[in-house]
């Protein structure tokens, strides 16, 4: 199983929930704040008396401090639609300051910046928290389950396919209580395993309704929601700017892994955002392809919105899937691929993704890919991607004659510069997996030396007329070796190196094929 | 001026059509070297028969030493006129190369040839006139040992027009990426292939017209030497040494054996080189004043095998970088095929019987054989070869 968190905004409330909502918010800080204020005082006793039996600290082993007395003392706050979730929000900043504290003695207690006391509050007041700067910089109200009657749930209007937040942020003495009356315009059923309908009567209650708005993403797993609503956990409900958003955890079954067949060169271009290409497991090209997004305008920073970006990785993401290819992606740090061209003319041609954008688009597929079950995008050097021959592997800069054309110098090839980088992009841990294992050799009195440390390779060859059969013999011996030893092999730090090495070679049906003899 | 003229052209037709409209004819007399590109206007049978006359009758005659005025005169009286066009025309390009060092170069209406001079391109100075109406351009100037000519008909120029290119190649990107790819050490063969090859992708495999190039290189000339195998008679092994080490030239040993001899009469070490690159093929070594040392018969038969490619039509751009490579065989073929402008033998007569067939007779032992027929490779490449025995 597998954590997820989408967000859902809290769409247009009105001023009488805006009112509720920001309430609620002070309410649970500045109880938030007396819990930790109380707990600073008495934090010598937390931390001899909540331990747990591995001795770390627990949220729920620290909420067990929160007493009768306590308990009294929140109420002034008006916090008991919340108050479980309080406590345990409050258990799991005390556990994780106390579990950081063991490793780091230099750690600051989790507690707002002094607010002066000539102001004449009281620091634990709720017009403390009101009043200070951190009004601005509320702790989100945290809600510890998903339920019909409390805490927080979902409602579906399966008619307008709109999408609700029922949120219980009032208790039995708050005046903002109100009654809902039905609507003849909808019927809203609780996303929950009951699937109830929402039932509203005259009675006042203790809960707003807000209708959410969000992404196509977010949709998505509202949608799964529908069909296994078990999947709903728990939820914040945050404060940004003058907007309001409900961050919901779900909790989702990891997809089944895919066995990849091919893979997926995702490279930049002059005249498209990305360009790809999918090649076989022998490097043959199946399959070429471009994102344009020609209508998007870039923004004052000159790089694309988030969404555009989101769009990009999950175009991306699609394509892999579908052709259950392993994405290989350019590593643009400190280096960069190339691309860009000056012509004689000084005319200067850039690519349309931008380090940064394209950087932040592989940050992106480093959880999309995954959370379809595909492996997490492999980065390799892009330097020479746009000066290499395809074809006979020839690396110059001279390969390139102008911004949009590669014409080979060694073999005449030619290719479009779009293309080519993604093409490249995509063989190159075929390419990789080819390289021949260099194996050094040294003159010795009795012959020559053979040596690879890696592999626990040395031989000596009397005479170097029968180099290739006793080397081809000593290569099978040492793999054959290493498997009547993998036990104790595994124990050894350079155990994954020579087990690939070892792959590599047993994949060939020569191994000469796979080694390089050097001086 | 003492130099060898490397002269290779190749033509790439018209998709579709079975003649090409272009036509080469390279003439050597016993004083000059002479090749012509003509071609003829259109494409298919007429263009043929037009670039066909136009070359023969231009090679003829200049190789009987007669005037380019003569030539083109007797063309303009020759050639056929076009039922449909209601003309007779073909262009041409003459390249004569003398043994003098002396250039006459000669042009109507191809593309400009161009030439190289240590990689760089060096402007021709062209005067014009007027022969029987038509505008030629002609040259006259001396060579120098890797001088690179390219006479190229407009099917290169023009190499993916309304495809890859919107105009077309273009004179000045061709020259430029000729200029990139020159290496002096590549062949006019290897040249020509090279460019046809990216014509042909520029194309996209379907040219819209007739596409020749004709390279031209002036070289020095280099007598490579090869030594195979032991004497027949072990006593004249020194003979055989002496007489190897003497010669002119590069300098090849094939074969442990024999290798061990020249270490043995040299008194120089025999060292393995272990910077071998295809573990399918022994390793080359090193004997101080011999250019090459190379294991024996898998050595010279993936040599072989090189230069039977090397020689057929078949041959492709790509072939050739096989001959960069840095394993004994590789290295054994790109100097006998690229490198040499002639080649000596030095066959040793002694069999060594693990590589004997049992139903061949004696004389016909391997070794023997793949001389033979890399002989035979060698003088189709119109090398000068002679072989000694053993």
């Amino acid at each position: 199983m597998a954590m997820r968190t989408i967000i859902l905004k809290l769409h247009k409330p009105s001023s009488i929930k805006r009112k509720i909502i920001e309430e609620a918010l002070i309410d649970y800080n500045a109880a938030y704040r007396y819990l930790l204020l109380k707990a600073y005082h008495e934090i010598d006793d937390i931390r001899e008396n909540c331990k747990g039996t591995a001795g770390k600290y627990g949220a729920l082993n620290i909420a067990r401090w929160i007493d009768k007395d306590t308990r009294k003392e929140l109420s002034k706050y008006g916090i008991e639609p919340f108050k479980d979730s309080l406590e345990l929000d409050f258990g799991m900043t005390l556990a994780g300051y106390l579990n950081l504290e063991r490793k780091q003695s230099l750690i600051n207690y989790p507690l707002f910046k002094e607010f002066s006391k000539e102001k004449g509050c009281s620091e634990d007041s709720a017009e403390y928290v009101r009043n200070s700067e951190n009004s601005l910089m509320l702790r989100p109200l945290y809600f510890c389950r998903y339920s019909i009657n409390r805490d927080f749930c979902l409602l579906y209007d399966n008619e307008n396919e709109r999408y609700y937040a029922k949120l219980y942020l009032m208790n039995n003495k708050n005046m903002n209580k109100r009654s809902m009356m039905p609507s003849d315009e909808r019927r809203t059923v609780y996303i929950h395993k009951s699937g109830k309908d929402l039932e509203l009567s005259s009675r006042k209650v203790r809960f707003i309704i807000v209708p959410l708005s969000f992404g196509k993403w977010q949709e998505e797993y509202l949608k799964m929601g529908l069909v296994n609503p078990g999947i709903f956990k728990t939820a914040r409900l945050v404060k940004k700017g003058t907007d309001y958003y409900l961050s919901v955890n779900l909790d989702i079954e990891v997809p089944a892994k895919i066995e990849t067949t091919s893979f997926m060169g995702v490279g930049r271009g002059l005249k498209n955002s990305i360009n790809y290409s999918i090649s076989d497991a022998k490097g043959e090209a199946s399959k070429t392809g471009f994102i344009e997004m020609p209508e998007v305008k870039k923004n004052v920073k000159n790089s694309f919105s988030h969404g555009e970006l989101h769009k990009i990785a999950n175009f991306i993401v699609d394509e892999a899937e579908r052709n259950k290819a392993w994405v290989i992606v350019e590593q643009l740090v400190n280096k960069g691929d190339r691309l860009q061209w000056v012509d004689e003319k000084g005319k200067l041609y850039a690519p349309v993704l931008g380090c940064h954008d394209y950087n932040l688009i592989v940050k992106l597929l480093e959880y999309k890919l995954p959370a379809k079950g595909l492996p997490e995008p492999v980065k390799v050097s892009a330097t020479e991607i746009f000066s290499t021959c395809p074809q006979c592997g020839m690396n110059t800069k001279r390969n390139r004659t102008s911004h949009d054309m590669f014409i080979c110098t060694a073999c005449g090839k030619i290719s479009d510069i779009e293309n080519l980088g993604s093409l490249n992009l995509s063989r190159r841990l075929i390419d990789n997996g080819n390289k021949a294992i260099k194996i050094k050799a040294e003159r010795t009195p009795s012959g020559v030396k053979l040596i690879n440390s890696d592999l626990g390779l040395e031989c000596v060859i009397s005479s170097p007329q029968e180099i290739n059969g006793m080397l081809a013999a000593e290569i099978n011996r040492t793999v054959k070796e290493f498997y009547d030893n993998i036990q104790i092999e595994s124990t050894s730090k350079n155990f994954n190196k020579k087990y690939s090495l070892i792959k590599r070679l047993q994949q060939c049906e020569d191994v000469l094929e796979m080694v390089r003899v050097t001086n | 001026m003492n130099f060898f003229i490397d002269s290779f052209y190749e033509s790439l037709n018209k998709y579709n059509e079975e003649l090409c409209g272009d036509r080469v004819e390279i003439v050597r007399n016993d004083d000059s070297a002479i090749a012509i590109l003509a071609d003829g206007l259109g494409s298919g049978v007429k263009a043929n028969i037009l670039a066909m006359l136009t070359s023969k009758i231009i090679a003829t005659m200049l190789a009987n030493s007669a005037d380019i005025e003569d030539a083109v005169e007797t063309i303009a009286s020759t050639l056929p006129v076009c039922k449909q066009r209601g003309i007779a025309y073909s262009t041409f390009s003459i390249l004569q190369i003398f043994n003098s060092g002396e250039c006459y170069l000669i042009e109507f209406d191809n593309p400009k040839v161009f030439m190289l001079r240590k990689g760089k391109l060096l402007d021709i100075k062209r005067e014009s006139r007027e022969i029987s109406g038509k505008l030629i351009y002609e040259s006259r100037f001396d060579v120098a040992n890797e001088d690179l000519f390219m006479m190229f008909s407009d099917g290169v120029v023009h190499a993916g027009i309304g495809k890859t290119f919107n105009l077309g190649w273009q004179w000045d990107n061709v020259v430029d990426y000729v200029c990139k790819t020159y290496k002096q050490d590549m062949s006019a063969k290897n040249m020509a292939k090279l460019l046809l090859s990216v014509c042909n992708n520029l194309y996209m495999q379907k040219p819209d017209d007739d596409a020749t190039v004709v390279v031209v290189k002036i070289r020095k000339p280099l007598k490579v030497n090869v030594m195979i195998g032991p004497p027949l008679d072990s006593e004249k092994d020194s003979y055989v040494v002496k007489s190897f080490i003497k010669e002119k030239g590069k300098k090849v040993v094939c074969g442990g054996t024999t290798a061990q001899i020249v270490s043995r009469e040299l008194g120089r070490e025999i060292i393995t080189d272990f910077n071998y690159f295809n573990p399918a093929l022994p390793p080359t070594a090193e004997i101080k004043g011999i250019d090459l040392t190379t294991e024996g018969v898998l050595t010279f038969m993936k040599a072989l095998e090189y230069a039977v490619k090397y020689q057929s039509d078949d041959n492709t751009a790509l072939d050739f970088l096989n001959l960069n490579k840095q394993d004994g065989a590789s290295r054994l073929a790109k100097t006998l095929l690229e490198e040499s402008t002639e080649v000596h033998f030095f066959v040793g007569r002694a069999i060594n019987p693990a590589h004997q067939n049992p139903d061949f007779p004696l004389e016909l032992g391997i070794k023997f054989k793949l001389v033979e027929e890399m002989v035979s490779c060698l003088k189709n490449l119109n090398k000068e070869v002679t072989v000694e025995y053993f």
